[in-house]
């Protein structure tokens, strides 16, 4: 498994036909195995800025450019986007089978990546029988069986409770030990971005701009008690500061 | 099912106002003085189904043939239609608007024309019944192809799916809960289809279906079997109604809210 590819963009542009510049000017750059956050109010284009790195839309200007190994990306959504009509093994196993390679999930079965996300007791149950929680685990299992060098995260735990959030981002980082992709997180949480990230990119509105860049030399690995320390509590009253700066401007 | 022996009420009430349904017809034929031949008291279509069962037996087999043909031939060709219609939108902007069309014409209209172009017979009940359940197959099928969530598709896109993939794995499955909507309407369509088509078209060799035999007992004044053949009319469509729930239920009870809920 290739490590993840440096990512860089270059004054990049997104306007939706007529429409008003959704993202102005962005420049940020992800190293190898960096995990980027993006915080930012509602609207400003957060989302839209994945979906750029995705390759899922056009620019309209600028140069998204990767360096180091060739992009693999997946995407993990905001909604889990499962099938309901495919059980938890079937799900994970999707992406594989669009590609055409029934048999070859990368790094492991598909029953493999439900254990590692704890959805061994779940192989073949249906998205409705599941908690939230649950279904979120089986949309990273999805995205990580495709063992991706580039991760884009749509603020995947918005709609969870505060501890399963938690516990998912030390899943996370645990599996990014393992794998060390590349990421851009977007999340409306501010001590989520500065406990999973590298650095934070602070974003304000209409339209979207990079407000303010601030590195995050907390060490790895992280765990549930990095959340305890002085040093994480004063980056996210930092950062919190930041964004309300940008909020009331 | 399982409800019903939960809550008994949704046996007891429907009980009651049957009774009471039966109360109001006896009511209504004493105090306004109802001949016979007017409105048969219950017991008397009761004893018109003894009298007439072979009768009635047999046209309710032509009546199901038909009705099934057409149903069935709805339910292939509704289903294809839609599947062609989501996939070009040269067909779908060039054929909808007919298909909408053709729906707005009442069903008798259409009987009239098709019994003079195809002749009477189970050919043309068959075509009627399938005419008026196409466009509900078509029209909900559409849109559950249609309506797929933004997420899914994206993440199809982004997993570089096929466009034959994209239908097969994702819209298909996706349009299954709206087809069986559909279907369901087409089922209750497809019978007075049918029966409506034997009004007109019902006579081959002296036997008919249900319509026909309803115009026959009307011309003798049999008001009571008319009122038995109209109850097993009713009864028909009770037969292909509950046939695409247990479909649906099959297809769709593991992973689908409707199906599972025990609503409608």
């Amino acid at each position: 498994m290739a490590d993840g590819p440096n990512i860089n963009l270059q004054s990049v542009s997104k306007r939706f036909g007529e429409g008003p510049l959704v993202l102005e000017e962005v420049s940020l750059s992800a190293g190898s195995g960096e995990i980027v956050a993006i915080v930012g109010p509602s609207g400003c284009g957060k989302s839209t800025l994945l979906r750029l790195i995705a390759d899922l839309l056009p620019a309209t200007s600028g140069e998204i450019s990767a360096s180091g190994s060739e992009v693999d990306p997946a995407f993990i959504f905001q909604d889990p986007t499962l099938l309901p009509w495919s059980t938890v093994r079937n799900n994970i196993s999707l992406p594989s089978r669009l590609k055409g390679n029934n048999s070859d999930l990368h790094g492991g079965s598909a029953e493999e990546w439900a254990n590692r996300l704890g959805l061994e007791r779940a192989l073949d149950y249906y998205p409705r029988q599941l908690s939230g929680g649950m279904r979120m685990r089986v949309s990273i299992a999805r995205a990580l069986s495709q063992a991706p060098n580039l991760l884009l995260l749509d603020e995947p735990f918005g709609a969870l409770d505060a501890i399963t959030r938690n516990r998912l981002n030390e899943e996370l980082l645990e599996l990014h030990a393992q794998s060390r992709w590349t990421a851009f997180f977007v999340t409306h949480s501010v001590s989520e971005a500065v406990f999973l990230s590298h650095r934070v990119v602070i974003m304000e509105n209409h339209p979207g701009r990079v407000a303010a860049t601030i590195e995050n030399p907390l060490p790895f690995p992280r765990n549930a008690h990095t959340r305890e320390l002085i040093e994480f509590q004063q980056r996210v009253a930092e950062a919190t500061t930041l964004l309300q700066e940008v909020l009331q401007s | 099912m399982r409800s019903v022996w939960e809550n008994p009420l949704k046996v007891i009430l429907p009980f009651i106002t049957g009774c009471l349904l039966l109360a109001l017809w006896y009511g209504a034929k004493s105090l306004w003085d109802l001949h016979d031949f007017i409105l048969p008291a219950p017991h008397q279509v009761l004893v018109a189904f003894s009298q007439e069962w072979s009768v009635l037996l047999k046209a309710t087999w032509i009546t199901l043939l038909g009705a099934g043909i057409g149903f069935s031939a709805s339910v292939i060709v509704g289903f294809s239609m839609a599947l062609a219609l989501v996939s070009s939108k040269w067909l779908r902007y060039g054929i909808y608007p007919y298909i909408i069309f053709m729906q707005m014409t009442p069903i008798i209209a259409t009987a009239a024309i098709v019994v003079i172009l195809f002749d009477v017979g189970l050919q043309s009940v068959a075509l009627i019944a399938f005419l008026i359940g196409f466009f509900p197959i078509v029209a909900s099928t559409l849109q559950g192809l249609q309506s797929v969530p933004e997420g899914q598709e994206e993440m199809f896109r982004l997993y570089k799916a096929s466009p034959l993939q994209e239908l097969f794995l994702l819209r298909v499955p996706n349009s299954l809960p709206y087809f069986f909507t559909g279907a369901k309407i087409a089922a209750t369509l497809a019978v007075i289809g049918s029966v409506t088509g034997e009004i007109f078209a019902g006579s081959t060799n002296g036997s008919g279906g249900l319509g026909f035999l309803i115009m026959i007992f009307k011309s003798e004044l049999k008001i009571a079997a008319l009122y038995a053949a109209t109850l097993i009319c009713c009864l028909v469509g009770f037969i292909f109604v509950a046939m695409v729930l247990y479909f649906r239920h099959v297809a769709l009870h593991k992973w689908h809210e409707s199906a599972f809920s025990g609503k409608d």
